[in-house]
C-alpha cells in the first residue's frame, strides 16, 4: 500500500513516545507542540538556532526493483545538535536503530540502511544520520 | 555431443545490462543530490550527463550549472571556503573585486562587468563596497548544501556495489549455453 504520510506518523508517534529520545533531544516535560517543532516529518535545517537539538525524519528517493510491483523505499533519520553536542547525536542515532531496526512499521519491516558519519549543517551545529530500507507494494 | 557457451554474446548483453544499471545509478544519484539542494534553482539546474565509453570504461555522471555550484557551496559570507574551485573564481574577472576576506556580498564598482552566469551586467556603482547582504540589503545568503558531494557518498556507501551484483546476479548466463545432442 502506497502510505508515505502513515509511515512518516508511525514512526514520529514512536520517537515522540520514547522517553530516552525525549531526553536525549532536551524535550522530556515539553508540550506536544514544541515536541513536534523538533522532532520533524522532512529535512529542513537552514533555521535551526541557537542551541536547538532537532531530528528530522524524511523519505528518500525509491528505489526500482526487479518485481516492478515493489519499490525500495529508504526513510532516512537527521539529527542536528549543537557542535559540542555531537555525542548525544549519536547516542540518538543509537536509540533510533533500537526502536527501529527489524521492527514492523505498517505491517513492513524496516532494515538498517547504512549511515554516513556526519552530514552537512549549519555552521556551528552537527549533523549524522541514518538510513532504513523496506520493500513497498504499489 | 557437445557444450557450447557463445561468450561474444553473452559479453555483449553483460555490457547492456551494465549500461542499464548504471543508468539506474544514474537516475537515483540525480534525484538523491536533487533531493539534498536548499534552492529550487539550484536543484533544476542539476541534470543527467549522457551515458559514455571511455575505453570500456561506462562512465555515468551527473552536471550542473552555476546554480547547482552556488547551493553546493554556498554564497555570501556563509560560502565553504573549502570549495577547491573557489581560488580560481576569485582570480577571474567574475569575482567582485571589492568583496574582501569576509566574503560578505558587496556593491560592485560602477560600470559594466560580467555575471556568474556570463551575461553582461551593468552597475551604477551607488553601493559600490557596501554589504548588500539581507538585513542590509536584498540578496540572502545560505548555507553551503554539499548535497552533491552527500549523494555520492550514500551511493558509494554499499548502493553502487549492490546494484552491481544485483545485475550480475540476475543476469541470464543460461542462456549462451547451447547443448547439442547429436
Amino acid at each position: 500500500m502506497f502510505n508515505p504520510s502513515s509511515d512518516l506518523t508511525v514512526i514520529q508517534n514512536i520517537f515522540k513516545a520514547d522517553a530516552t529520545i525525549l531526553n536525549l533531544l532536551n524535550l522530556t516535560g515539553k508540550t506536544q507542540a514544541e515536541i513536534l517543532k523538533r522532532i520533524i516529518r522532512k529535512s529542513t535545517w537552514s533555521d535551526l538556532a541557537t542551541n536547538e537539538r532537532r531530528l528530522c525524519l524524511f523519505f528518500r528517493p525509491s528505489r526500482p526493483i526487479s518485481n516492478k510491483k515493489f519499490t525500495e523505499d529508504v526513510i532516512e533519520i537527521d539529527c542536528h545538535v549543537p557542535a559540542s553536542d555531537e555525542f548525544y547525536a549519536y547516542q540518538v542515532l543509537e536509540r533510533v536503530h533500537a526502536l527501529l531496526n527489524e521492527k514492523q512499521i505498517n505491517n513492513r519491516y524496516l532494515y538498517f540502511d547504512g549511515q554516513l558519519g556526519e552530514l552537512p549543517t549549519m555552521s556551528g551545529f552537527f549533523c549524522c544520520g541514518s538510513r532504513y530500507a523496506f520493500n513497498r507494494k504499489i | 555431443m557437445s557444450i557450447r557457451f557463445d561468450g561474444q554474446a553473452c559479453a555483449d548483453f553483460l555490457y547492456l545490462n551494465l549500461v542499464g544499471a548504471m543508468k539506474q545509478l544514474q537516475r537515483e544519484l540525480l534525484a538523491e543530490a536533487k533531493q539534498g539542494m536548499l534552492t529550487p534553482e539550484g536543484a533544476e539546474s542539476l541534470l543527467e550527463d549522457e551515458i559514455r565509453d571511455i575505453a570500456g570504461i561506462i562512465v555515468a555522471g551527473i552536471i550542473g550549472g552555476a546554480w547547482a555550484v552556488m547551493d553546493e557551496f554556498g554564497i555570501g559570507h556563509m560560502l565553504d571556503t573549502s570549495n577547491p574551485a573557489l581560488q580560481n573564481y576569485k582570480n577571474s574577472a567574475l569575482w567582485n573585486p571589492l568583496r574582501q576576506d569576509d566574503n560578505y556580498v558587496r556593491g560592485r564598482p560602477a560600470g559594466a562587468y560580467t555575471d556568474i552566469f556570463g551575461e553582461q551586467r551593468t552597475s551604477t556603482g551607488k553601493m559600490a563596497g557596501r554589504i548588500i547582504e539581507y538585513p542590509q540589503g536584498r540578496f540572502v545568503p545560505h548555507p553551503p548544501s554539499h548535497a552533491m558531494q552527500t549523494a555520492m557518498r550514500w551511493m558509494q556507501n554499499g548502493r553502487f556495489k549492490k546494484k552491481i551484483q544485483e545485475t550480475v546476479q540476475n543476469f541470464p548466463f543460461g542462456k549462451f549455453l547451447i547443448c547439442d545432442t547429436k
